[in-house]
């Protein structure tokens, strides 16, 4: 379920969808907006007005579909840009080399200040909770990373060095710890998106190569989706072999584990909370759920073993000793062996 | 000289007719309306705290006298196995006289955090394996095992082999650290301890998340753009949604088996060196003597075809075979002709091994 939109008028002003929706449709109409990525913004809009509560799996599908149709609408303005210049060149092989190296330095650097592409860490998902946390622990939180950026570290460092005091101190000093948690999982997500990003560098330059050896292969593109899963395949293959690397592998236990840390220490700051208000804490709920867990282990065997005297008892009363003999029960004991 | 065999204007029809095409999805979406899942009509034989043992209805005259469990991973839902008319291996199965029954994890709550491997396999599947005995009074059944379940099937059979008479494994890791495994790559410096004690249960969309990550271009990009060319196809579109709504449909994986299903099977790659750990017991696989079909996918991108093939290197079948399918984890049990190759090659397989 699409976390985003959890009831279809949520943050939204329903007359200026209204209004959207029917400057949408005027857009389908035009011949001129079939290149015009506004286009796909409107349709994003009108999707949303549209939508009724109970497609939730279809809205996020549409989300996903109308983000990558951005990306294809783009690649395909640049490829026509590519393609016309060479239309217009005198063809020969450097010119087509020069054009295309041209034009995929412009879609690099599209890539490279565009989000539209892919939310390259699923575990980042979480940052949101994370950053509402901290918002409720701070109140003027956001205020706060807004001046931490972009000198993250040296701001950070000088919040840290403030000395605790008075009858908080202890409070003080876990929430510095909790911030100087969540500092680390922000330059541990810096430099994952980072790696990602050079990555997407390294696909685009592999896709341009093939494109280039084409020259002096009887291999050619045909097609504008042809293009874009060449840029795909291309991603894939670098991203694939990337991740087999052990740097890929340290770089994602950095991420995962700060953020992990961080939430560890959030959970705590939240106890201690709870605890002084006399509200169950989870620390609580987990014993309980605990003992309950080891009740019903205890429940289980104590079944098997009613179970086993069942069979006995019945065995024992058969009178016939023939259908004695073949009916002589398997007892389960606690473990059994192969 | 010029590689592109198209010129600007081929790339404005194009997107024009892709636009159409965008324009017109919109409508059909929007009328898709409820997505059903599960075609094989079943009822549920046994229950235990969340799981459900179900037992499929026959639709044939004779049946294979030994039934069939199939055990499912913790991971995602079983339904998949059973997705849609014409696309369900368990009803392929059903119509070749295979009596089929099927464990459902269904979706763990917070208070089932403290199962650990050893309630699943020693717990749960044993007494699923026990009331299919007791019903037909039989001593050992056959086991197919899918993905996850098939390593538990697997740690399973190791332990209880009077039980299991013929085991079917597909698209089951045993090597976890071939060159081509992505997963353990992801995994390999993971904290899990860490993990599992801040969040208890691990939550589907964090597992998800780590999936689609293994192909994140093809399955967060390439795949909607593939779909633009079938929204104005109902069918196709209502099997891409039922696809989508199976891989979004990820329960939370309780926390202690899932600590121990990483560690000691991603990290430690302990099951092919005979120290996996399943409560009391060691599993060692080459205590397995029964016959054994190992099913396979050649593009399985989650289950490298290294990993799964490892099996029989490290057991001690002397009645082992292996399956090829052509294709990938998931297609092995929902595309068509998945319904040919697998459902058939098994049902044939028991067929000769249960005399």
């Amino acid at each position: 379920m699409s976390k985003k939109y959890r009831t279809p008028f949520e943050d939204i002003d329903w007359s200026e969808m209204q209004k959207k929706y029917l400057d949408a449709f005027k857009i389908f109409k035009s011949s001129e907006s079939v290149m015009n990525p506004s286009w796909i913004n409107e349709m994003d809009e009108l999707w949303k007005c549209a939508n009724n509560v109970n497609s939730h799996r279809s809205l996020s599908t549409f989300d996903a579909m109308l983000q990558q149709s951005r990306i294809y609408h783009f690649m395909s303005e640049q490829f026509s840009i590519l393609l016309d210049e060479i239309k217009n060149s005198k063809n020969s092989r450097e010119q087509v080399q020069d054009i295309i190296n041209k034009n995929f330095k412009e879609i690099e650097s599209y890539f490279s200040n565009c989000n539209d592409s892919f939310d390259w860490s699923g575990f980042l998902t979480n940052c949101e909770q994370t950053n509402d946390f901290m918002s409720s622990v701070f109140s003027n939180f956001s205020q706060l990373l807004d001046e931490l950026n972009p000198d993250l570290e040296r701001s950070g460092e000088d919040i840290l060095s403030i000395l605790s005091s008075g009858y908080s101190r202890e409070a003080q000093e876990k929430l510095k710890e909790a911030t100087k948690l969540w500092i680390e999982f922000q330059n541990n997500s810096r430099e994952y998106q980072a790696a990602m990003m050079r990555l997407s560098k390294k696909g685009l330059e592999l896709m341009r190569n093939q494109i280039i050896s084409m020259q002096t292969s009887d291999e050619s593109i045909n097609s504008m989706l042809q293009i874009y899963n060449l840029w795909i395949e291309s991603n894939e293959k670098v991203y694939g072999e990337y991740v087999c690397k052990d740097e890929y592998s340290e770089l994602n236990g950095r991420l995962v584990n700060s953020m992990m840390a961080f939430k560890k220490k959030s959970h705590e700051i939240i106890e201690d909370i709870l605890s002084a208000l006399h509200l169950p804490t989870t620390r609580a709920m987990n014993e309980l759920e605990r003992r309950h867990y080891l009740l019903n282990k205890q429940v289980n065997e104590m079944r098997a073993e009613i179970n086993n005297l069942k069979k006995l008892l019945k065995y024992e009363n058969t009178s016939d000793p023939v259908s004695k003999k073949s009916s002589r029960p398997i007892l389960k004991s606690k473990k059994k062996k192969s | 000289m010029n590689p592109f065999n198209l010129i600007s204007e081929d790339i404005v029809n194009e997107i024009h007719e892709f636009n159409e095409k965008l324009s017109k999805g919109y409508k059909s979406l929007s009328d898709l309306g409820e997505i059903h899942v599960g075609v094989s009509e079943k009822e549920a034989v046994y229950q235990e705290d969340n799981i459900v043992l179900y037992h499929f209805k026959s639709r044939t005259k004779n049946q294979n006298p030994v039934p069939l469990l199939i055990v499912y991973a913790l991971v995602n839902r079983p339904y998949i196995a059973d997705l849609q008319e014409g696309r369900s291996i368990i009803q392929g199965l059903l119509d070749q006289g295979v009596d089929v029954y099927l464990i459902d994890w269904g979706y763990p709550v917070s208070a089932d955090k403290y199962l650990t491997l050893d309630d699943y396999i020693n717990g749960y599947i044993d007494r699923c394996v026990d009331v299919i005995c007791e019903k037909y009074n039989r001593k050992n059944i056959n086991l197919l095992g899918i993905c996850q379940g098939g390593v538990f099937s697997l740690c399973y059979t190791a332990m209880y082999q009077k039980k299991v008479k013929n085991l079917i494994t597909t698209t089951t890791p045993v090597d976890f650290h071939t060159k081509q495994d992505l997963l353990s790559h992801i995994v390999k410096k993971i904290d899990i301890d860490q993990i599992v004690d801040t969040l208890g249960n691990i939550p589907g969309e964090m597992l998800n998340a780590t999936f689609l990550t293994l192909k994140p271009y093809t399955l967060m990009g390439q795949k909607y753009i593939s779909l633009v060319k079938i929204l104005d196809d109902k069918e196709k579109l209502m099997n891409f949604m039922r696809m989508e709504k199976w891989i979004f449909d990820s329960p939370d994986l309780v926390g202690e088996a899932y600590r121990e299903f990483i560690k000691q099977f991603y990290q430690q790659n302990r099951l092919i060196r005979g120290t996996v750990k399943i409560g009391n017991d060691i599993i060692d696989l080459s205590k397995i003597i029964i016959p054994i079909l190992n099913i396979y996918a050649r593009d399985d991108h989650l289950v490298p075809p290294d990993a799964s093939i490892a099996l029989k290197s490290y057991v001690n079948s002397k009645d082992y075979q292996s399956l090829e399918f052509p294709g990938g984890h998931i297609g092995i049990y929902v595309s068509r002709k998945a319904q040919n190759i697998i459902s058939q090659n098994i049902s044939v397989w028991l067929e000769k091994h249960n005399q």
